[in-house]
């Protein structure tokens, strides 16, 4: 057996994340805070189906994100599920949009904002702080 | 010189004071109370009818718990006291202090007492630094309670203080009038409150403290110490100091559990006090492999957490690198505004072959098989870090470069600027290869394979790495062999040259295997020889290199952790005597810090000094130097899992007459492990 190199690993691990109806979505490049940025992440996620880097984590996590919406992202031994109905959740994490699309785009550190202040995680925190790893 | 201090911990909350419990910081000394690498509070200063008491006598009874004995000043020491007090104050969420004024004498008496209450919730880092704030300190009373704050944008930290005796509050502290009548007694409960973990992150207000509850808990921590030492091996010698080094460890080592949320109930080693009350990827990992035959199941909780933080993206601020293992956390505002790396910071090039290590070596122990199959993936993406982003000039050799000027510029465990020298002085050139990371590379590289073949299913990977070990062992005992000097270089530098000062590292070679048995002898006679050995303990430099200095951090220092793992090395190589040498010196040093190793000790001559110098400015207690003795024990007992047993083939220095430990915890059970000192 001939192991890849590891960042060709990490990145087919993700590859499939990263595809939506065919087209790549680039998280570097600079992504606007229109509201349907926030909804095209979510879509995505819930797309992903298994994340291997999240096994570890088991719950739910409702995103509030102001004057945008709900999510509430369930997380299963690596299985993602999103959905935008109501449910209960382990951890509730709320910021606003801007905040939200520079997590989402890489340049925002969400441990960071959460110490500053601008992420609200209230909650099972580690959970919560595991969401960074859905994120690259 | 600095004065003495008082400190008591809990979490990652510690208060260090003075010896009468009063807290009166500077900006740059580590004076406080300390919670999420903030200091919460900078003054706290008693006095009674204006004039700070004497301090009679002070305890630390518990590593939670501390009592100060005080008389007012009465000016002279001719003049017997009527009055004395008591401090008494436990670790906690922030601390709970119960102050006890008695009137001793038969007529009644009237006090001002008053507690200046401050705060400048420096920054670990501004403290360590020396910078200052940016944003606004404020100070407010409300609900009976002094608070005292401080905001920046939306960053917000508040200290609240409330009193279960009412005070008269105001901006600066608490104050009280006390009446007392003839041998009357009078007391109260400050309850001093910092956020909980989640009350930090969910941007609330905090919650006001009950007033008057007994809130400190001391009687669970009690219990949970006793429950600690009682599961722990029982230690006895003939040698009377090892029983209270042993238990001085121990209890250190309860000291500094870190419980991380990502691992509900499970506690790992924090680094150390002051500096280090965090999860520092390399100290938590050597210490609970220290601490194996001890309190094993440290272990698993620090391999669990630092795979729940293992690297997943590219990012230079961080040093972050998929597969690659966090060097430390910080929860400070520096951390939160992003003016350091450390949400977590990855800058270590050593940490992911060791988490290898560890994981394996722990299942050696324990047995515990089920964590190294749950830890697959992640073991899977270190190994592939190691030869992919590990090695990054691509010459078969680990190596680091920082990306950023925030970043740590030697990545090793001598990670001060200036450690990687050459013999004449002179810094080395980035990116540096240190030797020990090899060494551990090797060994990861064969207990990666071990694993593979155990426990993965995958034997193809494991013949891979056994090759890939095998080749690196050969080139590395040609590329850093230093032929004319007699010893391994400290580095290969970013120029391709052999960085060829003497230093400690060539013993944690030989704890890796990396060594081949030709240049054994030598490495042998090099730690052991007056350059590197001070009588005490091993030196991170040899005297006579351009840059050695005896209180040099990392250029001539004696580290015990460091003197640990080179006598396992010694002992691994057979060199059984020297091993046992090596550890008797840095028992004997612990019996003049009262037990408790610090950090580091100053590098000069044994018959010198006649006593170790104390390190300027070392931690203590420490993890690694906590768990050195622990280490050192177990070479001197020589215990080494073997299948389901395990073997005890001890060799004892001459001081230690007889050793015995019982109920040594593993995947036998429990079993005990005795020693005589071999005669003649």
């Amino acid at each position: 057996m001939r192991l890849v190199s590891a960042r060709a690993c990490w990145d087919l691990r993700h590859s499939t994340a990263r595809v939506t109806d065919g087209s790549l979505i680039d998280m570097n490049t600079t992504m606007s805070t229109k509201p349907t940025t926030i909804q095209r992440f979510f879509d995505e996620l819930s797309l992903r189906g298994q994340e291997p880097l999240l096994r570890r984590a088991t719950g739910t996590i409702e995103w509030n994100i102001e004057d945008v919406g709900r999510w509430w992202v369930r997380m299963n031994h690596g299985a993602v599920h999103v959905s935008q109905s109501p449910q209960s959740a382990d951890c509730v994490a709320s910021c606003d949009a801007a905040t939200f699309t520079g997590i989402i785009a890489g340049k925002e550190n969400l441990m960071a904002a959460a110490l500053r202040g601008v992420v609200h995680c209230s909650g099972n925190v580690g959970l919560g702080l595991s969401f960074q790893r859905l994120l690259y | 010189m600095a004065s003495p201090t008082v400190s008591i911990l809990e979490g990652n909350t510690f208060i260090v004071s003075d010896l009468a419990g009063n807290i009166n910081a500077t900006p740059t000394d580590p004076l406080g109370l300390f919670a999420w690498d903030t200091r919460f509070l900078s003054k706290w200063i008693l006095t009674v009818n204006g004039t700070v008491p004497n301090v009679l006598s002070t305890d630390d009874l518990q590593y939670y718990l501390a009592q100060f004995f005080l008389v007012p000043g009465t000016g002279t020491i001719y003049v017997d006291s009527d009055v004395s007090i008591i401090r008494r104050r436990a670790a906690g969420a922030g601390f709970q202090e119960e102050i006890i004024i008695r009137n001793e004498k038969p007529d009644p008496t009237d006090l001002q007492v008053r507690l200046e209450a401050g705060a400048d919730f420096a920054d670990l880092f501004e403290v360590k630094d020396q910078l200052r704030k940016k944003g606004e300190l404020y100070q407010r009373v409300r609900d009976s309670s002094l608070v005292l704050g401080y905001s920046r944008d939306t960053y917000k930290r508040e200290t609240w203080i409330s009193s279960s005796v009412p005070a008269e509050m105001d901006s600066r502290g608490l104050s009280y009038t006390v009446h007392l009548g003839p041998h009357e007694e009078w007391h109260t409960t400050i309850d001093v409150r910092v956020p909980t973990a989640a009350q930090l992150l969910s941007g609330e207000d905090y919650a006001k403290p009950e007033v008057g509850v007994p809130p400190n808990g001391a009687a669970r921590r009690a219990k949970d110490l006793r429950s600690w030492t009682n599961t722990a091996p029982k230690l006895s010698s003939s040698w009377a100091p090892m029983e209270r080094i042993y238990e001085r460890s121990l209890v250190d080592l309860a000291a500094l559990r870190f419980f991380p949320g990502v691992v509900p109930g499970g506690s790992l080693p924090a680094a150390g006090l002051p500096w280090f009350m965090s999860i520092f990827g390399r100290d938590s990992i050597l210490t609970s492999l220290q601490a194996l035959p001890f309190v094993p199941e440290m272990a698993a909780t620090t391999l669990r957490a630092l795979a729940a933080w293992q690297g997943t993206t590219e990012d230079q601020f961080r040093d972050e690198e998929p597969g690659k293992i966090l060097h430390e956390i910080r929860y400070g505002e520096m951390t939160a505004f992003t003016e350091r790396p450390h949400s977590p910071y990855f800058g270590a090039a050593d940490v992911t072959p060791l988490f290898i290590v560890l994981l394996d070596e722990q299942e050696r122990w324990t047995g515990d098989r089920g964590l190294v199959e749950e830890l697959e993936m992640e073991a899977k993406a270190a190994l592939l870090w190691i030869d992919d982003y590990g090695d990054r000039n691509g010459d078969g050799y680990v190596d680091y470069q920082r990306h950023m000027e925030t970043g740590l510029e030697n990545q090793c465990w001598k990670d001060s600027w200036n450690s990687i020298l050459f013999a004449d002085g002179s810094n080395s050139k980035l990116p540096r290869a240190t030797a020990e990371i090899q060494g551990y590379v090797y060994d990861a590289k064969l207990r990666g394979a071990r694993m593979a073949r155990l426990f993965w299913n995958d034997a193809a990977l494991a013949d891979r790495l056994e090759r890939e070990a095998e080749d690196l062992k050969r080139r590395f005992n040609r590329d850093y062999w230093i032929e004319e000097r007699g010893h391994f270089a400290l580095a290969i530098d970013g120029d391709g040259r052999k960085v060829d000062s003497l230093t400690s590292n060539i013993g944690h070679l030989l704890w890796s295997g990396i060594v081949d048995q030709e240049h054994a002898a030598e490495c042998l006679e090099k730690l052991l020889s007056d350059r590197l050995y001070s009588g005490w303990g091993i030196r991170t430099m040899a005297e006579g290199e351009g840059a050695y200095n005896p209180i040099g951090y990392h250029i001539g220092t004696v580290w015990p952790h460091d003197n640990s793992i080179i006598a396992l090395g010694l002992a691994r190589y057979g060199y059984r005597k020297e091993a046992a040498r090596v550890a008797m010196g840095i028992l004997e040093a612990a019996t003049f810090f009262h037990e408790r190793l610090p950090e580091a000790f100053a590098g000069f001559r044994r018959d010198m000094t006649r006593f170790p110098v104390e390190y300027p400015t070392a931690c203590s207690p420490q993890a690694w130097a906590t768990g050195a003795p622990l280490l050192l024990l177990r070479v001197l007992l020589g215990l080494e899992p073997v299948g389901e047993h395990l073997i005890v083939d001890p060799h004892l220095p001459e001081q230690i007459g007889w050793l015995q430990i019982l109920d040594i915890p593993g995947r036998w059970g429990r079993t005990d492990a005795f020693a005589r000192v071999r005669e003649g």
